[in-house]
């Protein structure tokens, strides 16, 4: 590894006081490119988990890290390196999914200065009694109910949950008061109850208000498979 | 039936202060309790399945190092940048002598140059509130108006719904309240006022071409600016200022 040369940039712009030096520190590429490439599996999980076309996601991690990579000069040495790193690389699953068309998401429940009709309160009692086995029988579907919930609420679940930040830097990243910060998580985190009940119930994986054929399910018997109402 | 609600969530993320948690747990009753621990339940396993590891697939990680070399040497500019060596001791006669050369060639200029007559004042976000913005306003809030109010002053841009933008689904209380005409540089540019998260954002319009779009262009080059962002809209340049980073309200623009 080289060592990094102090440089002068001689930005000559269109001032009464003529040519201004800037001395800038910059990260030389080595040291950055290590530093992402410590996290480099969280960053990718993050695109792979919040982008709706799995099929690009590979191409908003690159953008992403040179992103990063070009903008490393502003990034301050001995402060929140991987909260700098998540805020760009939510711009860069907000920009893909805006060009996929799903980044529009109806607006969630009320804000402070609009009323709007509370959300009705759906039931995931099947869930709750066996969250491990309905998980499990759902497989992918899992993955797939967090494309059902808003943006915001899916990307502050992903902070909140995988990376372990703060609200506080939740906050900071999402560039949102903390307050909001606490309405997604808690109204994604139900409507993902929700839906994944919905789910289970449907395919047959849970019938309300019935444990044993949970584990059935999730053990992959006949009798899960058949579904059906008794 | 309890409902899963923002105390609830913040409790199992323990980002209630000791005083908080403590008064949340003395308010549930058994039944709450028991809810509560499967709510954790459900929390965990579902975190479980969503921290699964995804490896960065090692092909991906080999094209992006090579382009961020390749970024590098298209960046780098021998002519523009000059190595500086701390180590690097030059003789006194050489530094005066370079001071000299500096000196005369100022004089020289000051001599036979008159300075350049460019304004360029900083554009700020003067106001710390939304209410205060919104007092300046020359017009009624909401998309309607100001839309009237833009197109009667020779800007012909349309307004997007607030509610429909793109932007509306990361941030929130995103709201027109007014609009009015103010100057930069001596050049008068029109401005939409926005309320966003609870901040005051002003967005900037001129018409391209007129010397009040280039007075915009060469204030959003000043680094003691609160442009966010300037974009080219149909022929307009338009420009977000503020403290709260949202320049993507400029999405609101439509030819």
């Amino acid at each position: 590894m080289g060592t990094c040369a102090l440089q002068l940039d001689i930005l000559h712009k269109r001032r009464s006081n003529g040519p201004q030096l800037r001395v800038v520190d910059t990260p030389c590429m080595d040291e950055f490119l290590e530093k992402i490439e410590k996290h480099k599996d969280e960053f990718y999980r993050f695109i792979r988990r919040n982008v709706w076309d799995r099929n690009v996601a590979d191409d908003v991690f690159s953008q992403a890290v040179l992103a990063a990579y070009e903008s490393r000069a502003k990034y301050t040495p001995g402060t929140n390196f991987r909260a700098w790193m998540f805020r760009i690389l939510l711009n860069k699953c907000y920009v893909a999914n805006r060009e996929t068309g799903r980044a529009f998401e109806p607006l969630e429940g009320a804000t402070e200065n609009k009323a709007v009709a509370p959300e009705p309160v759906r039931d995931y009692g099947d869930l709750l009694r066996d969250p491990e086995a309905v998980l499990q029988a759902c497989g992918d579907e899992v993955y797939q109910a967090m494309f059902g919930i808003s943006e915001a609420q899916r990307s502050a679940i992903l902070l909140r949950g995988i990376e372990k930040f703060s609200y506080q830097e939740i906050a900071e990243i999402m560039e949102i008061p903390v307050g909001t910060v606490m309405t997604h998580l808690s109204r994604g985190r139900r409507k993902l109850r929700e839906q994944l009940t919905e789910y289970a119930q449907e395919t047959g994986i849970v019938r309300a208000n019935s444990p044993s054929r949970t584990r059935e399910a999730a053990e992959g018997t006949d009798d899960a498979a058949q579904g059906g109402a008794t | 039936m309890h409902e899963f609600n923002e105390q609830w969530s913040a409790y199992l993320d323990g980002e209630l202060s000791d005083a908080e948690a403590r008064a949340f747990e003395q308010s549930l009753d058994e039944s709450a309790r028991e809810r509560l621990q499967q709510e954790k339940a459900v929390e965990d396993a579902l975190t479980e399945r969503l921290a699964a590891p995804v490896s960065c697939p090692d092909e991906v990680w080999s094209a992006i190092k090579a382009q961020a070399e390749a970024l590098d040497t298209a960046n780098a500019d021998p002519g523009n940048v000059v190595a500086f060596d701390p180590r690097a001791r030059r003789p006194l006669w050489y530094a005066a002598s370079v001071a000299a050369a500096v000196l005369v060639a100022f004089t020289l200029a000051s001599l036979f140059q008159t300075p350049p007559t460019v304004e360029n004042d900083a554009v700020v976000m003067a106001a710390a509130s939304i209410e205060e913005l919104a007092a300046g306003s020359e017009v009624e809030g909401g998309r309607e108006n100001v839309e009237r109010f833009l197109r009667e002053r020779g800007i012909e841009l349309a307004l997007a719904e607030e509610d429909t933008m793109p932007i509306a689904s990361l941030h929130h209380d995103i709201e027109i309240v007014g609009a009015r005409e103010e100057h930069v540089n001596g050049k008068p540019v029109k401005e939409v006022l926005f309320a966003c998260c609870g901040y005051p954002i002003k967005l900037l319009t001129a018409k391209r071409g007129t010397p009040e779009a280039a007075a915009l262009i060469a204030a959003a080059e000043r680094d003691d600016n609160d442009i966010q962002e300037v974009r080219e809209v149909g022929g307009y340049v338009t420009a977000a200022v503020g403290h709260h980073h949202a320049p993507d309200l400029l999405d609101v623009f439509g030819e």
